[in-house]
């Protein structure tokens, strides 16, 4: 058998095409599942990439040997030679040596030697990742990251794949651990690389996870607390957990929900599981549940702030003002600027009707951020209530709180009503209904209080006539009272928008 | 009966109307939040509709759906989960180490991060709501809607932000930051909206001619 049976290929020089036959087959022959299987498919690889070296390399002879002749001009033997020359390398290209099919491992010592150092390696991952305290623990990584193999360059090529390989299958590790581990073998970066073998055959949910664990900006949950548990399938309780998270990001509540229980079901004392739990009820409107959990959070980690200050909020939500304000107090006696508290505190104070204790929270808030949203709306909702319900020695006074409202004078309330009026509107109103208006008394002959008069009498009395009130009379009446409404509208208009 | 119908078409008028009144902004907010059930120039509110790239009757009620069914809020909360599950004093550093093609997301998430904690958990679907009521109101003045249609995609927008809020100021509090979480991707306006806005909000709540002071968060409609 040849390695390009083991590969599974045609003999090739192109060198993408033997690391993507390495990969697929690298599936088939796991290093820990056949070791034996692997042993020769990575001889094979290394003798199939020598190969492609060598033809390269032969490859590029000939057309150096041209140029020679050529620069030299040594004459029509010397340029038959080298035609000659030319086509004896290109016979050469032509009957490449296909691999010995036994003997060809016998050039591998080296690499066996080598080989047995990866495997120690190896050895010692699989050691770490089995031993839970050993594997969420950074110094243990670090230590491995300091053996002989890292600080070769060709062997840790060779690590490299092997880890990323073992890790496909068991990729459960903290997220410092995985950035550790990135940052020493480069995989994002080769992630992009097209012609590494890894990345075309990974799995897209592999590949996806990695993303996840080696990016900076992607929330990792703690490990930590799962030292506690005793005799569980950790990886089946991570892959949960981790599905839960991936779900409730992109806020599939009922998918991340499943997960969780599921979860749950292997382990119960974890408290990034209970905080996940937590988000998932509050954000789907289940509050009570949301503060059991963040309760149970509370019970296992008193100093979490995080989850005491989302149990604030809930609390909140849920309308149980005093213990909302009881959680606020803890966390603003750890962080007395801390704004998200000040916020949820000053609102609980507020729905108490504790509105000079609210007022002073939200004023801190405001003096902290000048343009804070909820301090701008707080605010003005708490000076009106206290110039309404509270009485007079019990609030600041009435001037400080009009002018926090900007309430105008009456004056100035007459300015804006001014300024509001639509002036070049109102002028040409003006001038149509002062015209209509004329047209219309030049047609009745009367003045607009003896018109009316005339009018309102002719209903009752029989001796007054209203027969001088003619077609267009009324045509013209009729489009002075339409303008004289558009008239009015826009003064009601502004007067709405002026008065306070 | 006809006169209790009456009443009760007109209270749900007027806090329809009053949902938007907050939807207004500019120097004439207040002008145009308390005048809104006069006639309105009707190239203002065909431009109000081509801002949601409105064009045509055919393209108001996916809109309108999307605003009922996801809206702004929907990125909101994605980003709200995303940013609550990491820790606090690592949110700037993720927030800063997100790649340069996700300049919107960064932006957006730093704002988030801003008031994780500080809206209702339905954050900022007042925004989504008010302005379903809006365009389904400019929608059918325009013609592009039936007035049966228009009233009941309002009502409905009315009746989920009635549920998901318990006040005037709760709302109006949502609206502003969704408003704010929207525009933080353009360019840095100068001054920023909540500065042009305050006095605006402050005589939405305080004057008692306003439609938040005059209407009940809690009418029946």
């Amino acid at each position: 058998m040849t390695a390009w049976d083991i590969l599974e290929i045609e003999p090739t020089e192109e060198l993408s095409a033997i690391k993507k036959a390495y990969a697929r087959k690298l599936k088939v022959h796991h290093p820990e599942e056949d070791p034996a299987g692997y042993q020769r498919l990575r001889e094979a690889y290394d003798w199939a990439v020598k190969y492609q070296r060598t033809a390269v390399k032969r490859a590029s002879v000939p057309v150096e040997a041209g140029v020679r002749a050529e620069e030299y001009d040594i004459g029509g033997n010397d340029q038959a030679e080298a035609a000659v020359e030319m086509d004896n390398y290109a016979e050469a290209d032509v009957h490449i040596p296909t691999p010995p099919p036994v003997d060809w491992r016998d050039y591998q010592d080296p690499f066996r030697r080598n080989e047995k150092l990866i495997d120690e390696f190896m050895n010692r991952v699989e050691e770490l990742y089995e031993n839970f305290a050993e594997r969420i623990d950074i110094e243990e990584w670090t230590a491995l990251l300091d053996s002989d193999v890292i600080w070769n360059f060709e062997l840790k090529r060779e690590a490299s794949e092997r880890l990323l390989a073992f890790l496909e299958d068991y990729p459960f590790l903290p997220k410092s651990i995985w950035q550790l581990l990135d940052s020493n073998f480069q995989w994002s970066q080769e992630a992009f690389d097209e012609d590494h073998p890894f990345w075309d055959y990974a799995s897209d949910r592999f590949s996806e996870y990695f993303q996840h664990q080696v990016k900076p900006y992607y929330p990792g949950l703690s490990y930590s607390f799962l030292l506690r548990a005793k005799n569980i399938d950790f990886d089946a309780y991570l892959y949960c957990r981790e599905c839960a998270l991936q779900h409730l990001i992109v806020n599939e509540m009922e998918q991340a929900e499943e997960w969780l229980h599921k979860a749950e079901a292997i382990f119960t004392g974890d408290p990034e599981l209970l905080r996940l739990k937590g988000s998932v009820y509050l954000h789907t409107g289940r509050l009570e549940r949301a503060s059991e959990a963040l309760g149970q959070v509370m019970q296992i980690n008193p100093d979490d702030i995080e989850a005491r200050m989302m149990l604030a909020y809930t609390l909140y939500e849920s309308k149980q003002l005093p213990e909302a304000i009881q959680q606020c107090k803890i966390i603003l006696d750890a962080k007395p600027d801390h704004i998200d508290t000040l916020s949820i505190y000053g609102k609980s104070l507020f729905e108490q009707n504790q509105l000079a204790e609210s007022r002073n929270i939200f004023k801190r808030i405001e003096e902290m951020e000048p343009n804070a949203s909820e301090a701008v709306t707080y605010l003005a909702a708490i000076h009106v209530r206290m110039i309404k319900e509270l009485p007079a020695n019990e609030r600041p006074p009435l001037s400080e709180l009009n002018k926090e409202l900007q309430k105008p004078g009456a004056g100035k309330q007459l300015l804006l009503f001014l300024g509001r009026l639509p002036k070049i509107k109102m002028m040409f109103l003006f001038a149509l209904m002062a015209y209509s208006w004329h047209v219309f008394t030049d047609m009745v002959y009367l003045n607009p209080f003896e018109f009316v008069l005339v009018l309102v009498f002719s209903f009752f009395v029989e001796e007054i006539s209203a027969s001088f009130f003619g077609f267009w009379s009324c045509i013209w009446l009729l489009f002075f009272a339409w303008i004289f409404r558009k008239f009015i509208r826009e003064i009601r208009k502004a007067w709405r928008a002026a008065r306070y | 009966m006809a006169f209790e119908e009456f009443k009760q078409r007109r209270r749900k008028e007027r806090y329809l109307y009053a949902l938007t009144s907050v939807c207004f902004s500019g120097k004439s907010a207040y002008y145009f939040a308390v005048n809104q059930q006069f006639k309105m120039n009707m190239s203002k509110m065909r431009g109000v509709l081509e801002q949601w790239e409105i064009h045509e009757e055919e393209q108001l009620k996916p809109v309108l759906d999307n605003l009922l069914k996801s809206g702004s809020r929907e990125e909101f909360t994605q980003l709200q989960n995303y940013l609550s599950i990491i820790p606090e004093e690592s949110r700037r550093e993720a927030i800063e180490a997100m790649p340069d093609e996700k300049e919107e997301s960064r932006k957006r998430a730093d704002f988030t991060n801003r008031y994780l904690r500080r809206v209702s958990p339905r954050n900022i679907a007042a925004l989504d709501y008010a302005y379903c009521i809006l365009l389904s109101r400019y929608g059918m003045k325009l013609g592009y809607m039936e007035p049966d249609e228009a009233e009941e995609y309002m009502i409905k927008a009315a009746r989920l932000a009635q549920a998901s809020y318990s006040s005037w100021v709760e709302y109006a509090t949502a609206y502003i930051i969704g408003v704010q979480f929207v525009d933080c991707v353009l360019p840095q306006k100068s001054p920023p909206y909540l500065s042009i806005q305050k006095p605006t909000i402050r005589k939405l709540f305080a004057s008692r001619h306003s439609p938040l002071q005059k209407i009940d968060w809690n009418t029946e409609i």
